[in-house]
C-alpha cells in the first residue's frame, strides 16, 4: 500500500508527509538542539545522510546472517563504528564545525531516525533499496533542519550568513532584519520548539488534506 | 554451523567488534595527527598575538610546585608565555596566558577562558586591570583588585607560579614562600588601622540617633556595591569602642556576592574595635565589607570629636 502511495504521490510531497522529522518524529533532541543557524544545519544534515545510507548498507547486507536475537546489539556496533568515523573526520578536516555540533555528533548513534531505518527497512530490504532510503530519509532530515534553522537565524539574529566548513571563512552574510528588531528568543529553546510546533502542525495539516484528497478520490 | 546456536552468535559479535575496531584504528591513526596539528595551531594563534612572526617551541619539563600552570611555550629569543589555569569565583576556574619578554617586563596578559561574574571578577580581564598588569615586570607581584577578590587572587596567584618559573628559568632563585606572604602584607588594602584606610568611595555618612552621655547610637548609611547600605552603630564613649553593629538596610544582600559579610560571623569583626583596630575585608565581598568598614570608621570619627 504504501508503495503505491509513494508513486502517486511526487518526491515534495513524500519530503512532507513520511518526514522524519515532523512527520514520525524521529530525531528531534539534536534537531532542537542545533538549529541555530544553517551551518550547523548543513553539516549535521550531511552527517547524518552520510551516517544513515553507510548503516542501511551494512545493515543490509548482514541481514541474513544476523540471528533476530543478537540484531539490535550488532546494528549499534555497526552504527557506532560509523559515527565515530565521521566524528574523527570531522573534528580533523572540519574542526569549526566540529566545534559548533560538539557532542551531538557523537548522539548521532542514538539518533532515532538511525536506528529506526536500520530496523524498519534496512533489515528487511536488499543492499541498493536501503541506500536509496538511506539517502531520501538523509535528505528529508537535512532539509527540515535547514528549514527550522533558517527560520531560527533569521527571526533571531536577524542575518542569514554561510560559512566554509573547512576553512571557517565567511562565504555570505546579509542583514535582512535590523539589529533592534530581531527576536533574540528564537535562538534558544523556546524559539526551537515553537519553530517546531508551527513546522509539525503545518505538516500534520498537509498530510491531512493529502489523505483527505485520496478518499474523496476514490 | 546453526544460526541460531550461542557460539555462533558470539563469533558473529566478536567478528564484527574486531573489524570495527580495527577500522577505528585505521581513521584514529590518519585523524590524529591533523587534529593535534590543529588543536596546536589554535594555541599558537594566541601566542601570536603577543611575540608576532617569533617560533615557538613547547616546553615539557618545566617544574611548578603549585600545579597552576598548564603550559609553557618559548617564543625563540624573544619571550615566555606561560598558560594558567587558576580559581576565582567560578567552580571552573580561568584560564589565561601571561607572557614574559626577555627582559622581564610583561609582554601580554589574555584570559583563554572564564566564568566570572560580569562587573566584579570579570572586571579582572578587562582593559584597566589588563593595563595594570602589563606595567608590572617580572621583579612584582600582580595587584589585587577591589571587588574582584577571589578573581584577582586566581589571577595574582597564577601570574606568581608563571613568574616563579621565568625567574627559575634565568637563573634566577624563585622567592621563598615566606618572603611572599611578608610581600604581600603591605599590598592587602585592609591590613592597616581603621582610621587611615581610605574608604571614601564608601561615603560613610553617620548621625547621632540616641546619646546618653556614655554611649552614643549613630545611624550610619554609606554605599557598597549598591548605595544605601544602613546600620546602627553603638558608641562607647569613654573607651573609644564600637559595642554593637546592626546592619538595618543590607542593600547588597545578593546571594552568594555581597550577603557574606552581613553574616553573623563577619559583623562581629566590628564589635570591641577602635578606631586603631585593623578590620579585614570578607573576601568575596569586598565592595560590602568597605561600605560596612567605611560606616564603622564614621561613626569611630564621629565620636572621637
Amino acid at each position: 500500500m504504501s508503495e503505491n502511495k509513494e508513486k502517486k504521490l511526487g518526491f515534495g510531497s513524500q519530503l512532507i508527509i513520511e518526514n522524519p522529522v515532523f512527520g514520525l518524529y524521529l530525531g528531534i533532541c539534536s534537531t532542537l538542539a542545533i538549529s541555530t543557524n544553517i551551518n550547523n544545519a548543513i553539516g549535521m544534515g550531511i552527517a547524518v545522510t552520510i551516517v544513515l545510507i553507510l548503516s542501511n548498507i551494512l545493515v543490509s547486507s548482514v541481514r541474513n546472517i544476523t540471528p533476530d536475537d543478537i540484531h539490535i546489539p550488532v546494528y549499534i556496533v555497526i552504527i557506532a563504528t560509523l559515527v565515530t568515523i565521521v566524528e574523527m573526520t570531522m573534528q580533523a578536516f572540519t574542526p569549526d564545525l566540529y566545534g559548533a555540533l560538539g557532542e551531538f555528533i557523537a548522539l548521532i548513534v542514538v539518533n532515532c531516525i538511525i536506528l529506526g531505518r536500520a530496523e524498519a527497512y534496512a533489515s528487511l530490504n536488499p543492499v541498493g533499496a536501503s541506500a536509496k532510503d538511506g539517502l531520501m530519509m538523509g535528505i528529508s532530515y537535512t532539509v527540515s533542519l535547514f528549514v527550522m534553522s533558517l527560520i531560527r537565524q533569521i527571526l533571531g539574529t536577524g542575518v542569514l550568513s554561510l560559512s566554509n566548513p573547512l576553512t571557517g571563512a565567511e562565504i555570505f552574510a546579509v542583514r535582512l532584519i535590523p539589529e533592534s528588531f530581531v527576536l533574540s528568543f528564537m535562538t534558544t529553546q523556546t524559539g526551537a520548539f515553537l519553530t517546531f510546533a508551527v513546522l509539525a502542525a503545518a505538516c500534520a495539516a498537509y498530510k491531512n488534506k493529502v489523505t483527505a484528497d485520496d478518499k474523496g478520490g476514490k | 554451523m546453526n544460526k541460531e546456536s550461542s557460539s555462533y552468535k558470539m563469533i558473529l559479535l566478536g567478528v564484527l567488534c574486531g573489524i570495527c575496531g580495527l577500522l577505528l584504528a585505521f581513521v584514529n591513526s590518519v585523524t590524529a595527527p591533523i587534529i593535534e596539528k590543529s588543536s596546536m595551531a589554535a594555541e599558537y594563534s594566541n601566542l601570536e598575538a603577543f611575540f608576532p612572526g617569533a617560533s615557538f617551541s613547547e616546553i615539557k619539563d618545566y617544574d611548578d610546585p603549585t600545579g597552576l600552570v598548564t603550559g609553557v611555550y618559548e617564543a625563540e629569543g624573544q619571550g615566555m608565555i606561560y598558560k594558567v589555569h587558576s580559581m576565582g569565583y567560578d567552580s571552573e576556574g580561568f584560564t589565561f596566558l601571561i607572557a614574559y619578554n626577555n627582559d622581564g617586563t610583561v609582554a601580554g596578559y589574555t584570559v583563554l577562558e572564564h566564568h566570572e561574574t560580569d562587573g566584579l571578577g570579570k572586571r579582572c580581564f578587562e582593559e584597566d586591570y589588563t593595563a595594570e598588569i602589563m606595567k608590572i615586570s617580572a621583579s612584582e607581584e600582580a595587584p589585587l583588585l577591589s571587588g574582584a577578590t577571589l578573581t584577582s587572587t586566581g589571577v595574582h596567584d597564577g601570574i606568581e607560579a608563571a613568574r616563579t618559573l621565568f625567574i627559575a628559568k634565568n637563573g634566577g632563585t624563585a622567592p621563598a614562600p615566606a618572603e611572599k606572604t611578608e610581600e604581600e602584607q603591605p599590598e592587602e588594602p585592609v591590613s592597616k588601622a581603621l582610621k587611615d584606610e581610605d574608604l571614601s568611595s564608601a561615603g560613610a555618612v553617620c548621625e547621632e540617633k540616641e546619646n546618653d552621655g556614655t554611649t552614643v547610637i549613630y545611624a550610619c548609611k554609606a554605599k557598597g556595591f549598591n548605595p544605601d547600605n544602613e546600620a546602627e552603630v553603638t558608641v562607647d564613649l569613654s573607651a573609644g569602642t564600637i559595642t554593637a553593629f546592626e546592619v538595618t538596610n543590607a542593600a547588597d544582600d545578593k546571594d552568594g556576592v555581597g550577603d557574606d559579610a552581613y553574616e553573623a560571623d563577619n559583623i562581629a569583626r566590628y564589635i570591641g574595635i577602635t578606631s586603631d583596630s585593623e578590620v579585614d575585608a570578607v573576601s568575596g565581598a569586598t565592595e560590602t565589607s568597605k561600605a560596612l568598614r567605611a560606616m564603622a570608621q564614621a561613626a569611630l570619627a564621629e565620636a572621637g570629636e
